[in-house]
């Protein structure tokens, strides 16, 4: 995937260099059709904040109502339905100068050469067209007017919301739960240094004995070490408070009890990642928010004479209970993770040190403030990921596995692993051992099946699914390093018309040698990753490649020599479709030639995954801009405009989100073709516009259903292991709680940006403790001041 | 002068004027230039085409009595280049591989480099007038200061100068900074043989004679608005050098934090401070003819004891956390270490704007803190406060944290501040209103400025009596035109807003420090950081490498102009940075910056033909540039010092194919 050079599809053919020298173009182009978007959004928006706007946008639209266009724009929604004679009237209201641009107004008729009827109605249809043209045009003027994009000031989230529950300070979760309550800060209870984590698989059955390399145990393993760390931190200020004047329920908290019905769930897409926790001292258990899984009659029965004892004997302590619930590890992890985040570090010394002599260790005390707490969470989409790009520049192993360490404390769950692109080929194949020898960049920067199987397994323990990405039959040039014959126009000059970015190179669909290789990865492929998805690529092909070849501009332009050309590729794959999984096409009319091609290409390569039981995916273009056929179990990634979510949708297919309008990570660098001062194709991304981008908004409840997620995707022209931390993170934390947590809360309120800035800075220095070179989002006075750093007007 | 000395290599310059050209026609087979990608490009080097080895016990040599910085120094590169598994990443050049001589490998083997440096005592202090040129010769019994027309054809005749073993390595510089620059490209040309370890240095001869452009080549760092360890200071340093910087302007104090370790200040002296409001305001504005009475005041400041001054709160009340300070012995330590690489620190406490952070010690001093409702009234970001101008104590305070800080850092030059200066704030300042109408001060800019005035007067009177000659941004001149400046020529202003400005302030006669937002900040471009903005762009746009790269300093300066700018900064302020991210976001970029203003961003630069004319946007040599800094990173890299990556490695191996598509040629008919 490059989408870096060129704002214009390449499928428009040929390419007028003056447009690529004009970065204005570019960005008015980008921020109209956003504007589009924002406009679409902020009419659904209920908040205060956007009442003003709206308020806003009615004053605007009483001045303009006077003038005949409004008029004009305001019944075109009844203008395609009954009346005829309408559109002419609403005509006449325009003002001459528009009348121009309409050549076939009133005034120049006669020329009707065929039918009465149908030239009133060609002549119509053409008025329609002029006067929706016309029309779109002013309600673009009004919209842009109301909203006044140069001023870029909308606020499209609300700066506080007391609507929202917020969470306390000092124990900022990250993605917010789906729901949750706590005390108001008179209990807090103390995590003994003894402190463990014990398993059950019910309520009443004694705790398990688990496996030491099991995923459950290097899980709690692994919360008992941040539980540590948090122990001995002197270096992150408002990870370690002042010790609270909150009383302390007398005993500390010695075990944390972890129900888990299923440790051995499958991990793939739509596992069950929910959980439940719950924090209370024995004599509050009965009040609400008690989990249904604790309540039954006999425990009630002895709390209750536990609590009359505790009466009668004053002396005797409340016990305080600590309980995850969780139907999968998966849901322990996550319930592992939301419990170390509600932990916070005291400053076992008193806070008045002298600052010249400040402690060289410390060890800090654990507590648990605001019991009871209890929180009952579920993400609102099942699949959860950063896209990372390692063909490009390569990132090393231990980089991978930091992200992944990182995913997990936000609660992300897949890994797309974009490992091929026209750059290099860095995966190695025990079947062609060359494509990685000739392909790599470096016989060092590369993956072995080993280094793979890390991946996987470092996964795995997290709760994250590794789905590989073979992007093909574009972006290929690495692949004819070791096979020229693969590839046509390998390094094809000017790139920019052979390939969205250099080298240019693309799989060759009429060679049987490419159907020979690839039968071969695909099965090596599968091996390799166990996840049920694949994702296939599909992205930006480029089809004056293909032209350069003879054969393959032969079969596009000669329907009759097709057959010929098929029967050369026939016996490698059999592609007879599946009943279960037919092929359809999604876009109505004529195919050609290229598309045929292009399907010619896609029907096997989609028959060899699904083979392998693999449920493929594939970038947008594939269902938006190619007429050819694809699996019905394909899911489409939208990376262009956020609104091609619902065209795709509209076909009846489910949809991974990454529009490159909010969750491209790579933007805004500067264009890294050499020969420009340019900026970046897309705009930078900043976590507030991140935050912002609402997957779902606009979507009747059926279309939500079909957004699986979303990806965050980090592109790899100019990141490698010296950047990678402090461009992923900690934007990337702002695209997690969307997509687990949702835009809006469990009310259908928005979330409050400044909420989210405070609880982000404190995401931001928990990564940076764990090693993670995760930028500052802003001074760090405004950490501890986050209602002083907004915007004003 | 500097200029004169270029003159001589025009022809040169023509020759290696590769844009397209260099891409599209096959260039002269014996290209004239530097292969081996030093960075910054020195002014003239001239090379032949044999590779030599360099031998495994290969030493500098010293004069006897050299300085123990060059001493030190020589042992820090000869382990660079010995340690380091550097290998670049960039391939050679076909056509120079083509010719390149690589017979005598095994059998032409450089010993040692003498370095012979003019001034053997090392005294010459390191400071705006340095002499930091060298010449390099690996040649045969040539003596690098050999006077003669360097042009390409002399360069063609050395290339073919029988080279047996004889040959010899010769480092002349005046100052032992010149030298300490010369070993940094004597570094960067040995290469090592992946195959084998040992290390090569192509295409010699060679003879290099560099100089800079201009003598102030400087990185801002900003510590207040997030704070920097040292060991990310050190490593900048050391980055710095790699780059041929020479000054580190650390913007040490600000608005959000004070991170400097300060001493209470016990009182010495009688105490007779009178408490009388604004001293120097009152002696201007009084009495028009009231000259003396104004100097007597001030005279009467400057000898005035030092009260008993708390100035160790404020680095304990005004640092993000005790452990998020700067002990005096960690910046003597610091400043130190970067004048042991040539490079100077220049110290700068904002003021009178940006100074909440000194608020939490000192109340009394400042106003306007955390404006209510909106801090964009008092203050370009928050925290809003400022100094009061007009309290006695401010100056007293000034005065103490003066005679603490200066003294760490040894340079001529003290960074004054003096941005971004609200009035809305002391037009709200109850002090400052009382004393304007008082003295009969109109409350308008002209009157504010006059305020501005007399801080600022008395702020340089205290830098200049402690050895300092005051650099400050551009506003005191562009925006407030104060009378202090207007006296006192010799103050050095900083250029930020527009690069538009240079002209302005080079015209009125003061020397002038570039590296303006459109083109050298090296934070714009990464999002609006204030909290609830989600369509925030940044104020100023990105600046890629090329962009920065395009800067030219002197665009549309006459010669005697010219003279006026000192140099330039690549400034990357903190809002969004920190440990974390401070490697990836300035370098590379910062190296475009070092090499615009150690040799120019066009050969022209190097010919005298830069300043004065609109630059020919041809003779920009950032394609050939493109591959010198794609080493470049990957030599910093080596060096732990975590610049970002430009372009996908495929790139950076394939040199010639990653640029814009109007620049490629055009495609060959693929299947015939």
């Amino acid at each position: 995937m490059s989408k870096k050079n060129d704002v214009r599809p390449l499928s428009k053919g040929s390419y007028s260099p003056l447009s690529l020298h004009d970065p204005d173009t570019i960005l008015d182009d980008s921020s109209a059709v956003r504007q589009q978007y924002i406009s679409a959004h902020d009419n659904e928006n209920s908040s205060d904040d956007d009442d003003m706007d709206h308020n806003a946008q009615r004053r605007t639209s009483i001045e303009i109502e006077p003038t005949p266009i409004t008029a004009g724009s305001s019944s075109s929604s009844t203008i395609h339905g009954t009346s005829t004679r309408r559109p002419t009237s609403q005509q006449r209201l325009q003002s001459p100068d528009e009348d121009i641009h309409n050549p076939d107004g009133d005034g120049r008729g006669g020329n009707g050469a065929g039918g009465k009827k149908s030239t009133h109605w060609g002549r119509n249809w053409i008025r329609y067209v002029a006067f929706a043209c016309i029309t779109g045009a002013l309600v673009l003027l009004i919209t842009l007017l109301v909203l006044r994009p140069w001023q870029q000031k909308q606020k499209l989230l609300p700066i506080t919301n007391d609507a929202v529950k917020a969470l306390p300070e000092n124990q900022p979760i990250w993605p917010v739960p789906k729901s949750f309550s706590h005390g108001e800060g008179a209990e807090k209870v103390i995590l003994s240094p003894n402190f463990q984590i014990k398993v059950q698989s019910s309520v009443n059955s004694p705790s398990i004995a688990l496996a030491p390399d099991s995923i459950l145990a290097k899980a709690i393993a692994r919360c008992m070490d941040r539980l540590q760390v948090k122990r001995n931190t002197t270096i992150w200020s408002t990870d370690v408070i002042p010790p609270s004047t909150a009383a302390t329920a007398a005993a500390p908290l010695a075990e944390l009890t972890l129900v888990v019905a299923n440790t051995q769930a499958k991990l793939e897409y739509g596992m069950v990642e929910s959980y439940a926790i719950n924090i209370a001292n024995k004599h509050a258990e009965n009040a609400e928010g008690a989990p249904q899984s604790l309540v039954n009659l006999e425990k009630r029965a002895l709390h209750h004479l536990a609590s009359l004892r505790a009466r009668a004997e004053p002396e005797s302590p409340p016990a305080t209970t600590a309980v995850v619930t969780a139907s999968t590890q998966w849901g322990a992890i996550h319930a592992l993770e939301t419990f170390t985040q509600i932990v916070v570090a005291t400053k076992a010394t008193t806070a008045n040190a002298p600052s010249a002599s400040p402690p060289k260790t410390t060890n800090n005390q654990l507590e648990i403030p605001n019991i009871p707490w209890s929180i009952y969470d579920e993400p609102r989409f099942s699949h959860r990921g950063i896209l990372l790009d390692t063909s490009r520049n390569y990132v090393g192993v231990p980089d991978i596995i930091r992200t992944l360490d990182a995913m997990a404390v936000v609660k992300l769950n897949v890994f797309h692993w974009h490992v091929l692109d026209q750059q290099t080929y860095p995966l190695v194949s025990k079947a062609f051992p060359d494509l990685t020898a000739k392909g790599a960049q470096d016989p060092e920067k590369i993956y072995t099946p080993q280094d793979v199987a890390a991946i996987i397994q470092h996964g795995l323990e997290r709760g994250i699914r590794v789905l590989p990405e073979f992007d093909s039959p574009g972006h290929a040039a690495s692949w004819g390093r070791a096979y020229p014959n693969l590839t046509v126009c390998l390094d094809a000059l000017p790139h920019g018309t052979y390939a969205a970015e250099p080298p240019a190179g693309q799989l060759d669909p009429l060679e049987p040698f490419t159907y020979t290789v690839l039968d071969t990865l695909v099965k090596e492929w599968s091996g390799l990753f166990p996840d049920a998805q694949a994702h296939i690529g599909g992205d930006e092909v480029n089809m004056n490649c293909w032209k350069t070849s003879k054969r393959l501009s032969d079969y596009i332009s000669n329907e009759n020599h097709r057959a010929e050309y098929e029967k050369a590729i026939m016996p490698v794959v059999d592609t007879q479709s599946d009943n279960t999984n037919p092929m359809t096409r999604t876009i109505a009319g004529r195919q050609s030639g290229e598309d045929k091609l292009l399907e010619l290409y896609l029907d096997r390569i989609f028959a060899m995954f699904i083979a392998q039981g693999k449920r493929p995916i594939v970038w947008e273009e594939m269902a938006l801009e190619h007429n050819v056929r694809l699996p019905a179990s394909a899911i489409i990634q939208v990376w262009k405009d956020a609104t091609n979510a619902k065209k795709v949708i509209a076909q009846g297919r489910p949809v991974i989100l990454s529009s490159s309008e909010f969750w491209y990570l790579d933007c805004g660098a500067g264009a890294w073709l050499i020969g420009s001062q340019g900026q970046s194709w897309c705009k930078f991304a900043s976590w507030q516009r991140i935050y912002s981008y609402a997957l779902t908004d606009g979507m009747t409840e059926e279309e939500q259903k079909m957004v699986y997620g979303g990806e965050i995707c980090m592109w790899g022209e100019q990141t490698d292991s010296s950047n990678l931390d402090s461009n992923v993170w900690p934007r990337s934390a702002a695209a997690a709680e969307v997509l687990w947590s949702g835009t809006k809360d469990a009310q259908g309120h928005a979330r409050s940006l400044l909420d989210a800035s405070r609880r982000l800075s404190a995401v931001r220095e928990r990564l940076v403790q764990m090693g993670i070179r995760a930028a500052p989002i802003f001074p760090s006075w405004c950490a501890k001041h986050p209602e002083a750093c907004l915007v004003e007007d | 002068m500097i200029h004169a000395f270029y003159s001589i290599s025009a022809a040169v310059a023509l020759v290696s004027n590769v844009f397209l050209l260099s891409l599209l026609i096959n260039p002269d087979p014996h290209p004239v230039g530097v292969q081996a990608a030093i960075w910054p490009k020195p002014a003239y080097a001239c090379q032949g085409h044999r590779t030599i080895q360099v031998s495994p016990k290969f030493h500098f040599n010293l004069p006897h009595d050299a300085h123990p910085r060059l001493v030190e120094g020589a042992a820090r590169f000869r382990n660079r280049i010995f340690n380091s598994d550097f290998v670049s990443p960039v391939p050679i050049r076909i056509e120079d591989a083509e010719v390149e001589d690589r017979s005598q490998v095994g059998t032409l083997k450089l010993k040692s480099l003498a370095i012979d440096v003019e001034d053997r005592t090392g005294n010459i202090a390191l400071g705006l007038d340095i002499d930091e040129s060298y010449r390099l010769a690996i040649a045969y019994d040539e003596d690098p200061d050999t006077e003669f027309e360097l042009d390409a054809a002399v360069c063609k005749q050395i290339a073919k100068e029988p080279f047996g073993p004889g040959f010899k390595g010769i480092l002349k510089a005046k100052t032992i900074y010149g030298a300490l620059h010369g070993l940094e490209t004597f570094t960067q040309l040995v290469t090592r043989n992946p195959h084998d370890g040992t290390k090569e240095i192509a295409q010699t001869p060679l003879l290099i004679h560099d100089r800079p452009l201009f003598p102030h080549r400087g990185v801002l760092l900003d510590t207040s608005r997030n704070f920097l360890s040292m060991v990310s200071l050190y490593r900048t340093i050391d980055a710095m050098a790699m780059n041929k910087f020479n000054v580190f302007h650390w913007h040490i104090v600000d608005s959000p934090s004070f991170p400097i370790a300060l001493d209470d200040q016990v009182a010495e002296g009688e105490d007779e401070d009178s408490g009388d409001d604004m001293d120097g305001i009152e002696g201007e504005s009084g009495n028009n003819n009231g000259e003396h009475v104004y100097k007597e005041r001030k005279h009467r400041i400057q000898t005035s004891t030092r009260p008993n001054l708390p100035l160790s709160q404020l680095a304990a009340k005004g640092a993000f956390s005790e452990k998020m300070v700067y002990t005096k012995k960690e910046i003597t330590d610091f400043v130190d270490y970067a004048m042991d690489r040539g490079i100077r620190v220049i110290p700068e406490v904002d003021m009178p704007g940006h100074a909440w952070s000194w608020s939490k010690a000192f109340p009394e001093i400042t106003t306007c803190l955390d404006g209510f409702p909106s801090y964009s009234r008092f203050s370009a970001e928050p925290p809003s406060g400022q100094l009061n101008p007009v309290h006695p104590k401010t100056y007293q305070v000034i005065q103490g944290v003066y005679d603490q800080v200066l003294p760490l850092f040894k340079d001529k030059f003290a960074h004054g501040g003096a941005d971004e200066v609200n009035f809305n704030c002391w037009n709200a300042t109850a002090s400052v209103i009382d004393l304007m109408e008082r003295k009969n001060i109109p409350r308008s800019k002209e009157g504010f400025d006059r305020i501005l005035d007399g801080f600022t007067e008395r702020q340089h009177k205290m830098l200049r009596r402690a050895g300092k000659r005051p650099i400050v941004w551009e506003e005191p001149l562009l925006a407030h035109d104060l009378a202090t400046i207007k006296e006192n020529k010799d103050t050095v202003i900083q250029v930020w807003t527009s690069a538009e400005n240079i002209k302005k302030t080079v015209r009125q006669g003061y020397d002038v420090i570039t590296g303006s937002a459109d083109y050298w900040y090296m934070d714009c471009g990464f999002g609006d950081w204030l909290g609830n903005w989600t369509m925030g762009k940044s104020w100023c746009a990105y600046s890629d490498w090329q962009k920065a790269y395009s800067f030219n300093p002197l665009q549309g300066l006459n010669t005697k102009e010219s003279k006026k700018v000192l140099g330039g900064e690549a400034l990357l302020w903190g809002e969004q940075v920190d440990n974390t991210n401070l490697d990836t976001k300035l370098w590379p970029r910062a190296s475009a910056v070092a090499e615009v203003l150690w040799s120019g961003n066009s050969d022209d630069s190097l010919t005298g033909l830069w300043d004065g004319r609109k630059q020919n946007k041809n003779t920009l040599r950032t394609i050939e540039a493109l591959d010198r800094i794609n080493e470049h990173r990957f030599r910093m890299e080596a060096e732990k010092i975590l610049a970002e990556p430009l372009q996908p490695l495929w790139c950076v191996k394939n040199p010639g194919h990653c640029n814009w598509p109007i620049l490629d040629t055009k495609p060959e008919d693929l299947e015939s």
